[in-house]
């Protein structure tokens, strides 16, 4: 993964997912910091996403109550037990924290660009990356606020195609 | 504090409370994994719903897979 092939708003997104990381009281990037840093930007990425109701204050809410709702969706009833809101920390530095999820997105950002014959990996790329995931936070996520993956995807080309014409 | 009652919990039974978690987690990793894999999931669909390497996952539930018969050797 050559960083200088990313385009500008691509690198800032991977800056971005890092301190969300980090504000969110994760200590690895994971592919949910970036889709959140994609729709909290702007690209046109963050305009398809946002067309499908993933903006940056339902992305974070999603987030925050994502592992309670994981728990009760597996028969879990926690009781007085509450998991804790998110305390900040500090992401190591460096390939140790890149989580697996993020990495496995920015893979296919790679591939997505290869494959449409892009020379320079754009939003886009790093959304079509995250939007390839068949199971994980992103994909659970997207469902919770109802946005298929599918129908981003299609509001991504159209945005993209409104662009180029 | 994760338990609201923390302040007042014995650090004895909020430790064994910790530990008991810990199994809890465990085997619900184990049973999903399984179930997974019985649904005809692949080793990196697996991961990814974990937020782990493929290889990680195969490494700690291969084994146990193939004694139960839900993969095959090789896999």
């Amino acid at each position: 993964m050559a960083a200088e092939r990313f385009a500008r708003e691509a690198r800032a997104v991977v800056t971005r997912g890092w301190r969300l990381a980090g504000e969110l009281g994760s200590s690895s990037v994971d592919a949910q910091h970036l889709l959140l840093a994609l729709a909290e930007g702007e690209s046109a990425a963050a305009t398809a996403l946002n067309a499908e109701g993933v903006d940056g204050a339902s992305l974070r809410a999603a987030l925050e109550d994502e592992p309670q709702r994981s728990l009760r969706r597996a028969g879990f009833a926690l009781g007085a037990l509450a998991v804790p809101p998110a305390t900040p920390v500090t992401p190591r530095r460096g390939r140790a924290a890149w989580g697996t999820s993020a990495k496995l997105a920015l893979e296919r950002a790679v591939k997505a660009a290869q494959a449409r014959g892009d020379s320079r990996i754009g939003a886009e790329h790093v959304l079509l990356g995250l939007l390839g995931a068949r199971a994980g936070a992103v994909p659970r996520l997207l469902e919770h606020l109802g946005a298929g993956a599918a129908e981003v995807q299609a509001a991504l080309e159209s945005e993209l195609a409104a662009e180029a014409g | 504090m994760v338990v609201t009652a923390a302040g007042e919990t014995d650090p004895d039974d909020g430790l064994a409370a910790a530990v008991a978690l810990r199994r809890v987690a465990d085997r619900l990793e184990d049973e999903h994994v399984l179930g997974a894999l019985r649904l005809g999931w692949s080793w990196g669909r697996v991961a990814e719903a974990l937020g782990v390497t493929r290889q990680a996952v195969h490494k700690k539930h291969a084994r146990r897979a193939r004694e139960l018969g839900v993969v095959q050797r090789g896999r």
